[in-house]
This record gives structure tokens, C-alpha cells and sequence, in this order.
């Protein structure tokens, strides 16, 4: 009667979507309650890190406002998703406590949750994206169309990322406090608030903050067809790749661990 | 009661389970000076691997729970009771040994996970119905159900930090019992409420209860397990210490008792 991996897996689709649906949009709700500007809150703290940042950058690297502001914007709201289903995915089963203790749900449920929710709130933030793309009368085109795949691939990673954090997390609670860390350097190192072409010529570099860069194809797939260039195929395979090997690993990992999950809590 | 049951009787079995789990809190006196506690499991180093804590909470655990069984599981504390609920209901697995259940089986350990009190109560129905894992149609009907067993009014669109304590407690437990299980595990059957109320929630426990084809109630009043079990269930220290009828079963729990104090 116990799930192996992949029953787990397949039960929180078919079974549970809309157990962990209804906690998403719960959590969503709950993030909002009794303000005034309900989601609005998102935008309206993206949208003055974003204009204030991408102002003082824009001197910073002496380039156009027009053309760094929409690029640090969308780079910046999937970053910020990107960073929060990590960080949420480290307490992910440690918050669900009460439940894997006394129901027998399957665990994917709780790190679907995570995942779904935070697409809910990337879904908000593409309002300050754009209100950026509105200002400076500018339009991805056609490779807008990208936007749904990209996010499907990113949501795949997602899956094997949370699942092994949420894992490790629960048995080893020091590593939250890690994630929070290795996260922020993270943010710094990769081209997000500064612009790829900065690295031209640095071969070394390039290859390693770049092309190497696993953040890097996870923001560039989604924020390519929000400004209107096509992830490069590299990105692509790169993250099909990572998909496919990554929650194999994941899922090995969690049917070996599995069985422990509910007294390490 | 027959020794050998013909299987399709059997809702539970359970052969040689033991469960050993790990405490990773406990600091390195702790762990090395092998206690056996005066309550709880029994306490030591796990079996090869490297030393470290742990609880043997439920020890070679033989036994067969049949069909239309009204099984009382008793014990001191830390005798393993919620500790074996939680194995039969599937949110523990156990460290060694089989352990089948044959049907659809439903707790009462539940009461009160996954209540959000800013969530209005009828949107806690809503996300209990789908954390019992019922379908829409059940949750349709659950939710009626709970609605008019609940008695909450007006009351059940507000969110849930503004009811009293009675109230909460009522949609709490309205929720937890509003499954149809073939096996059903109580950990405790816990005081509801006003009088009026304690009599309609214990109509409701004692129908699911008969409902149930077996059941597996945990507690310490023998009165409540006189009524409601055919069977007893001794454990001390996580080891059988008798299995049979009820009246026997408590008869050497208190010989337990009395020899032990």
C-alpha cells in the first residue's frame, strides 16, 4: 500500500490535481488576505525594484533604459519565481507535517503545490512586465508564442529541483539556510540584472556564468520570448536535457528515501 | 475466533512488523548512553550501520484483523497505539515485516489538519473533502452534509478565526467524519462541544463506526471500548501483550496495571 516513486508521482496528477490546485490558489489568498491591494502588492514591489534598479544599471553599464529595463524586468520576475519554489520547496514537506502524518496522500502533492503556486504569482508579475513592454512601445512578436513551452520545461525542472531540496531539507535542516545563501550568490553571478553581452570576449567567463550556467538557461527560456528573442537552442537542450536526467535522479532519490520522509519530520 | 482465516475475511494483517525510527535531535550523551525510557518505546542503538537513536516503537507485531472486527487498541502511554494507527492508515511504513489492508481505510487522526481559520468554513469543507481524497460528487454531498451537521448558519461563509471554540471544534470534527470508510482508525474519541452537541456528534461516530466493516479504536475508556469492540488489543512497549475478545483484554491490561504500580 505503499507508493513507490513514480505511483506517487502519477497519483498526485491523476488522483490529487485538484487537491494541490486548491491549496495553491489557497496559499495565494492567504499570501493577499486583508490588504487592500490584494495582488497588487506583488506588482506594485516588483515594479519599483525593477524601474529603480534598471534606471541605476542602465547609467551603470551606459545603456539605453529601452533596452536594459524590459530585459532586467522579464529576467527579474522569473528569477523571482525561480527563487521562491526553491526556497519554498525546502520547507515544503516540513509545513505539510500535520498532513503526511496522519493522511495518506502522496508526497508530490505538497511540492506540486509549491510549484503551482508560484506560477499563480509569476502570472501577477507579468503585469509590471507588461506595463514596461506598453511604455516603451515594444513587442516581443511572434516568439511570445514560446512563453507556454518555455514555462512547461521550467516547470519540469522545477519538479526535480524541489523534490531533491524538499527532500535533503527535511532530514538536514541546516541546508535551508544554505539554499537561502547559494540562491542569493546566484542571483549576482548570473546575467540578470546585467546584460550577457557584457561577458563578450571573455571566453572563460561566457562558459561558465553563461553557457554552463544552469540559472541561466532556466531564466533565459522564459525571458528570450518575453522580449522578443528566441531562447538559443543550446538553452533548449540544455534544459530538456536537465529535465529528463534530473527527476530520474529525483525520482530515484525519493524512492529511496520515501519510506523515511515521515519520521525525519 | 478461528487461528487461520480464510483471506477474504481478512481486512488487516500484519506479519512480524517492527518499526524502528530514527531521532536526529537527541544529543551525543543521549545517544550513547542506551536508556530505556520509562515511557515510550524501547530506546537504543538502531541494528548495525552506524550507532545513532532509536525508538523501537511497535516490536514483531503478529496478527489478523477480520472483517466486521471492532478491534480496542489499548496500553499505557507510548505503548505504540497512535504509533500502529498511523502504520495501519499508511502514513508510517514500517521498518520491517508485511503488512496488508484490504479496503478503503479512513482515520479520525485527522481532526483539524489542513483547517486554514482565515478560509471561510465552507471553503475548509471544500479543501477537507480533497484532502480525505474524496471525488466531486462526494464533496458535493460531504459538503451538504457538514453544512446541516455543523449547524453553523450564516456563520459557515465567515472566516473560520471568528467562530468560538464549540464552533470550530464542530466543523472540525464534521469534516473529519464525514468519510465512508471500510476500515476506520480512532485515535481517542474526543469531547465535542455542548451536551446536545456531544450527543449528535457521538450518533455520528457510532454510525460511521458500524458502518465501517472493521475498526480500529484507540483509548483509555474501557466503558467506550466495552461498548463499541468486540476485540481487545494490549501493547506494552510496542509488543503484543494479549489479542482476543474485549473482556479478557481489559481484564489483563488491568492486571497489567495493578501488578505494575
Amino acid at each position: 500500500m505503499q507508493l513507490s516513486a513514480t505511483q506517487d508521482l502519477a497519483v498526485s496528477l491523476r488522483t490529487h490535481w485538484r487537491l494541490w490546485l486548491n491549496l495553491g490558489i489557497r496559499d495565494t489568498r492567504g499570501r493577499y488576505r486583508r490588504t487592500v491591494l490584494g495582488p497588487f502588492w506583488t506588482v506594485l514591489s516588483n515594479a519599483v525594484m525593477i524601474v529603480s534598479l534598471g534606471l541605476v544599471y542602465s547609467i551603470l553599464w551606459k545603456l539605453p533604459v529601452r533596452e536594459l529595463l524590459p530585459y532586467f524586468c522579464a529576467g527579474y520576475i522569473t528569477w523571482t519565481m525561480l527563487t521562491t519554489v526553491v526556497s519554498e520547496s525546502a520547507v515544503a514537506f516540513i509545513g505539510a507535517d500535520p498532513i503526511i502524518k496522519s493522511l495518506n496522500l502522496p508526497y508530490l502533492v505538497h511540492i506540486l503545490r509549491v510549484i503551482w503556486r508560484n506560477l499563480i504569482l509569476f502570472a501577477h508579475s507579468l503585469v509590471v512586465y507588461a506595463a514596461v513592454m506598453i511604455y516603451f512601445r515594444l513587442w516581443p512578436g511572434s516568439s511570445l508564442l514560446l512563453l507556454p513551452p518555455a514555462l512547461l520545461l521550467l516547470s519540469l525542472n522545477f519538479l526535480w529541483i524541489s523534490l531533491v531540496v524538499a527532500i535533503v531539507c527535511t532530514r538536514f535542516r541546516d541546508v535551508i539556510q544554505v539554499v537561502a545563501s547559494v540562491l542569493q550568490v546566484l542571483f549576482f553571478v548570473t546575467p540578470i540584472f546585467w546584460p550577457v553581452e557584457r561577458l563578450e570576449g571573455i571566453r572563460m567567463a561566457t562558459f561558465v556564468l553563461a553557457d554552463a550556467n544552469f540559472v541561466y538557461h532556466l531564466v533565459d527560456v522564459v525571458r528570450g520570448p518575453l522580449i522578443g528573442e528566441a531562447p538559443h537552442a543550446l538553452t533548449w537542450i540544455y534544459l530538456i536535457v536537465s529535465a529528463i536526467l534530473g527527476n530520474v535522479f529525483a525520482l530515484a532519490f525519493f524512492e529511496r528515501h520515501r519510506r523515511h520522509l515521515a519520521f525525519w519530520l | 475466533m478461528t487461528r487461520s482465516p480464510d483471506t477474504a475475511a481478512v481486512a488487516i494483517s500484519l506479519r512480524d512488523v517492527n518499526l524502528e525510527y530514527p531521532v536526529f535531535d537527541a544529543d551525543r550523551s543521549f545517544r550513547t548512553t542506551l536508556l530505556r525510557g520509562s515511557v515510550g518505546g524501547l530506546i537504543g542503538r538502531s541494528r548495525g550501520g552506524r550507532p545513532r537513536t532509536v525508538v523501537r516503537a511497535l516490536s514483531d507485531l503478529n496478527l489478523d484483523i477480520l472483517n466486521g472486527d471492532r478491534v480496542g487498541l489499548m496500553g499505557p502511554n507510548g505503548a505504540g497505539k497512535s504509533t500502529l494507527l498511523r502504520v495501519l492508515a499508511g502514513a508510517y511504513q514500517p521498518s520491517s515485516g508485511e503488512l496488508i489492508v484490504r479496503g478503503r481505510v479512513s482515520t479520525l487522526l485527522g481532526m483539524g489538519v489542513g483547517i486554514d481559520v482565515d478560509e471561510t468554513g465552507h471553503e475548509n469543507i471544500v479543501t477537507g473533502c480533497l484532502l480525505l481524497g474524496l471525488d466531486k460528487r462526494d464533496s458535493e454531498r460531504v459538503l451538504e452534509d457538514v453544512v446541516s451537521f455543523c449547524e453553523l448558519g450564516q456563520y459557515i461563509h465567515m472566516p473560520v478565526r471568528t467562530y468560538s471554540s464549540g464552533m470550530l471544534v464542530r466543523l472540525m470534527f464534521g469534516i473529519a467524519t464525514s468519510i465512508n470508510p471500510d476500515i476506520l482508525l480512532i485515535d481517542e474519541v474526543l469531547g465535542v462541544g455542548d451536551a446536545r452537541f456531544a450527543a449528535k456528534a457521538e450518533a455520528r461516530v457510532t454510525k460511521l463506526m458500524t458502518q465501517a466493516s472493521a475498526l480500529v479504536l484507540a483509548s483509555h475508556g474501557n466503558e467506550l471500548l466495552r461498548r463499541f469492540c468486540n476485540k481487545g488489543l494490549f501493547l506494552v512497549e510496542g509488543t503484543l501483550r494479549y489479542y482476543g475478545p474485549i473482556d479478557d483484554a481489559i481484564a489483563a491490561y488491568d492486571t497489567w496495571l495493578t501488578e505494575g504500580a
